[in-house]
């Protein structure tokens, strides 16, 4: 198990050195130099005056050099735009993320597991049919006309819940208004997941009820409930697991649309804000951090996976 | 749960079934890039014409679907804005196919220092999530149609080229390729003669959902303002607007959604309909 943990260890560093060089190529060698100096109001002092603060002026072998080594002591730069250190930017919304991705999650799961289960027991059914059918538009729905259609249902034809924002103004209204206000961006985030999950989840159990095992629990009359519950629902959340592991990076992805919608104060609305005010050094910022909380999961799910799946144990 | 539940295999009529449902995508995806190629031939109106004083109309003789909210024609905003959406979509997976075709064969077959970066750099790439990703290839190529499609395509030929790196690596075992070798066929001959024909379902249906998801991703960044740029309508940029004036205006948010989720649905069935129809099962 150790080597196991130091080839996923090695892996992952490789992973997060690749993505570091790659987003500063994409930044640094955009055509006509970094895109915070394509302003075209800009007089040539000022260019000068701001290549020249931010180091733009030296050779990008240097500058790679010298922002590796702040990445390197945990420093992530500094944002144009907000004129504080991006760590800092990022540190402050981060749990307003985390808070709308964990609930979309959780609400993907809780959802598409029983469901996929209940498909795959009954391929072909009534409900079979609404479910996956339902799961193959929401698939294909823009998040974001999701989410207008939401507001417009929901906030200003029926207003029930409201229309944006993480609390009421000032914060006041305690627990009870900051649930209100996830509800909307939370399941609308939770759609394009809770499908695709339970797509996974569907044929992973079909798959499973055709093992032998389920043939010889059936064999020995072991009650259908019991077939699906204790031996199918166990062999078929291993994929689905995976599955979790893939749909992460789409997720944070999703939620970048669904928080500039609701305008949900969050990292992925920071990095879209970013991105629109050419705030590049913020935009690596957020791009990176995002990367290494997507490896760090994905070797989390390695883990899950050698705790759920004791064939693969024995193999490492 | 009934007991024959999982004994009960895939429908008779599956690859009949599969190919109705090709037919019948195909047509859907055929009147949508039929409306957006010749529809604006056909039905002349600027697309980008302000008229403030007939702002936010109801259909009528003059606009047969209204006006948005600074009086542009929405009909004609709609078929400019598939040709920017079907174009970006068909567009960006070309790239993607192109990138991820070789890239794959590179991996399976030119050793395996070539295996490992290739591998490596497409971890790396699956680890960003697509959105940034796209962000940060925007600054490089620029917010142009063109700069679109690099960008969308440029970042997501990950999965293909796994997909045919996986299949190369198996089909290499494979006694027909081991008899074309044994009779004096190239590497690259054995590859193109050989190999390649054998990963066309697989890849076909890979590129078809490939072109859903495009769209998706297009009118998603159109939408955030990071794709194609105002005046010029897109399906996502026309939403943009549409969500400012939900209160006064909430039909005008209704078109260019359904537009999109019809044409991802088309593609999505016939990627369905490809895979049902290639793969035996």
């Amino acid at each position: 198990m150790i080597p196991f943990l130091l080839r996923r260890a090695g892996h992952a560093l490789t992973v997060i050195l690749v993505v570091c060089t790659a987003t500063f190529a994409l930044v640094h060698l955009a055509p006509g130099g970094p895109a915070v100096l394509a302003d075209p109001k800009l007089s040539m002092e000022e260019r000068a005056a701001i290549e020249a603060r931010l180091g733009l002026d030296r050779p990008l072998v240097v500058q790679y050099g010298l922002w590796v080594r702040r990445l390197a002591r945990g420093d992530l730069g500094t944002s144009f735009l907000y004129e504080v250190p991006n760590s800092r930017a990022i540190g402050e919304r981060l749990p307003n993320t985390a808070l709308l991705a964990a609930t979309a999650l959780l609400l993907s799961v809780t959802l598409a597991v029983p469901l996929g289960l209940w498909c795959a027991a009954r391929p072909g059914g009534w409900i079979d049919r609404t479910v996956t059918g339902l799961a193959f538009i929401a698939m294909a729905v823009p998040t974001f006309w999701l989410a207008i259609g939401a507001i417009f249902t929901f906030a200003i034809a029926v207003p029930i819940f409201p229309a944006g924002g993480a609390t009421a103004a000032g914060g006041a209204g305690g627990l009870g208004d900051r649930l209100l206000h996830l509800v909307m961006p939370a399941v609308v985030l939770a759609a394009v997941t809770t499908a695709e999950l339970l797509r996974y989840m569907r044929s992973a159990a079909q798959s499973a009820f055709r093992q032998p095992f389920v043939r010889v629990a059936r064999a020995k009359g072991v009650a259908d409930r019991v077939i699906a519950l204790r031996h199918v629902l166990r062999t078929a959340l291993i994929p689905v697991v995976t599955a979790l592991g893939i749909q992460l990076p789409r997720l944070v992805g999703g939620a970048a649309i669904t928080e500039t919608v609701f305008a949900w104060p969050g990292i992925g609305r920071l990095g879209v804000q970013a991105a629109l005010g050419r705030d590049y050094p913020l935009v690596m910022a957020i791009t990176l951090f995002i990367s290494l909380a997507v490896v760090v999961v994905n070797i989390v799910v390695d883990l899950l996976y050698l705790w759920i799946d004791p064939r693969i144990r024995l193999e490492a | 749960m009934s007991g024959s539940a999982s004994d009960r295999q895939r429908p008779p009529d599956g690859h009949a079934s599969a190919h109705r449902r090709i037919v019948s995508a195909g047509i859907m995806l055929g009147i949508l890039i039929a409306l957006a190629a010749i529809g604006p031939l056909l039905y002349q109106a600027d697309p980008n014409q302000l008229d403030l004083s007939r702002a936010g109309e109801l259909p009528g003789a003059d606009h047969p679907l209204g006006t948005d909210e600074a009086g542009r024609d929405v009909l004609g905003r709609l078929l400019a804005g598939g040709r920017v959406s079907l174009a970006v979509g068909f567009a960006a997976v070309a790239c993607s196919a192109l990138l991820g075709l070789t890239l794959g064969a590179l991996a399976a077959l030119a050793g395996r220092r070539a295996d490992a970066l290739i591998m490596r750099a497409t971890d790396a790439m699956l680890a960003i999530p697509a959105l940034f990703l796209i962000i940060a290839a925007l600054a490089f190529f620029g917010t142009s149609l063109a700069g679109l499609i690099l960008a969308i395509g440029g970042t997501s030929w990950m999965g293909l080229s796994r997909l045919v790196r996986g299949e190369l690596l198996a089909i290499r075992e494979q006694p027909f390729v081991e008899a074309a070798r044994a009779l004096g066929a190239r590497p690259w001959r054995v590859f193109g003669r050989h190999a390649l024909p054998h990963l066309l379902p697989s890849v076909s249906v890979n590129l078809t959902f490939g072109v859903g998801t495009a769209i998706l991703m297009e009118s998603a960044l159109s939408f955030l303002g990071l794709g194609i740029q105002p005046p010029a309508a897109s399906w996502g940029n026309m939403l943009t607007n549409a969500q400012s004036y939900l209160y006064s205006t909430p039909w005008l948010a209704v078109y260019p959604g359904l537009l999109i989720l019809v044409t991802v649905v088309s593609v999505n069935v016939l990627g369905d309909a490809l895979r049902d129809a290639t793969e035996p099962h």
